[in-house]
């Protein structure tokens, strides 16, 4: 998934790696959503669950820097949701 | 809980300990006032959303949409898990709801198929369309859709649909002040001009964000957040990973993983700062 934000100065920059890193680790975690190894699907399940709060929770500095609307993280999320097939 | 609706007003954003306050005493202690408060104080964004998801200059169907995001927030506030998620603001969880109902506000006023709902729900919502046009054709009118569901096999789905399908009805006549000198509708509150609560926030947030920010960089490991300046030119020129991994003594790929590792220990600190 290709993830391109505007952004005008270093820090934005920064923040926006650091959104595209969650929805990436969200991303493969799905993968990994129901492996044989308890403790692999467990971390698998964990890592999704904290990457998905923190692309959901628009008052993280990260966000703010980045002054976009809200609806673009939940379609993020639901774009990666959609295409690991998490909502059929 | 729907008698909140008839006197709906714009007030400000709740403070996070305002806001966890209020949903206690929703969910615990079923405090009309704090419900009250939660729905009032989002009430500009889920104007917003109804206006992002549905642009029309049709009042009629802002009215009944409108009533679907509040519904939705009612569906949020009742199901927000404070236990389970402290860290999200309840906006933020409630987006989903009142998207998820405004689409199906869509699905009800126009039949279209433009709202993106999960396979499953909109082959539920294709067959009850069927029923309800041959029921129409039949009866010559428009029943409601527990007459239309009845022996049949989608009857086993009525709470969905009751959910779904029959949002509660807020009319644009609705009164939304509380003194009785003031008399505002809320045709009026979605026409006249609405505060831009959420720019606000932004503003003040985007303040403080950098200087968050430059402080939980100073926090990291040296070597790390050299690295994460470098790669973004934050101190110096932007420069690429093969540079970084020269002028450190390290592999390139040694230099990507320190670089994924930073920006995975600002996402895990961007999540404690936001439950402060």
């Amino acid at each position: 998934m290709v993830l391109n934000f505007p952004h005008d100065d270093p820090y934005s920059a920064l923040s926006a790696a650091v959104i595209r890193q969650a929805a990436h680790d969200m991303q493969k975690s799905i993968k990994h959503w129901n492996h044989d190894d308890e403790k692999i699907r467990d971390a698998a399940r964990a890592t999704y669950a904290e990457c998905r709060r923190f692309l959901l929770s628009v008052d993280s500095p990260y966000h703010s820097m980045l002054k976009l609307d809200n609806d673009v993280y939940t379609r993020i999320v639901e774009q990666v949701e959609h295409s690991a097939g998490l909502h059929n | 809980m729907t008698d909140i609706s008839y006197r709906l007003t714009i007030t400000p954003p709740l403070s996070r300990e305002e806001e966890q306050t209020c949903l206690c005493r929703a969910q615990y202690y079923n405090d009309e006032n704090a419900l009250e408060r939660l729905v009032t104080s989002n009430y500009a964004y889920m104007v917003g959303r109804t206006k992002q998801i549905f642009a029309t200059s049709n009042s009629e169907h802002s009215d009944a949409l409108l009533s679907s995001a509040v519904f939705g927030m009612l569906i949020a506030i009742n199901k927000f898990d404070l236990q389970l998620i402290p860290d999200v603001r309840l906006r933020s969880y409630a987006t989903h709801w009142i998207d998820r109902y405004i689409r199906f506000g869509i699905i009800e006023l126009t039949w279209s198929r433009y709202p993106r709902l999960p396979s499953n729900v909109r082959r539920l919502f294709e067959t009850y369309k069927t029923l309800r046009k041959r029921h129409e054709h039949t009866t010559g009118r428009v029943a409601h859709h527990r007459e239309i569901l009845v022996d049949t096999d989608l009857q086993k789905y009525e709470d969905v649909f009751h959910l779904y399908v029959d949002p509660i009805a807020l009319s644009l006549d609705t009164p939304t002040a509380h003194d009785d000198d003031d008399d505002g509708y809320l045709h009026e509150r979605i026409a006249g001009d609405i505060p831009d609560v959420d720019g606000m926030l932004r503003s003040i947030d985007s303040e403080s964000a950098l200087s968050t920010i430059k402080q939980k960089l100073a926090d990291m490991p040296a070597q790390m957040r050299e690295i994460l300046e470098q790669s973004y030119g934050i101190t110096c020129p932007e420069k690429t990973l093969t540079e970084i991994a020269r002028n450190n003594n390290m592999s390139r790929e040694r230099a990507r993983q320190l670089r994924e590792r930073g920006l995975r220990s600002l996402k895990r600190n961007g999540i404690e700062l936001s439950t402060r």
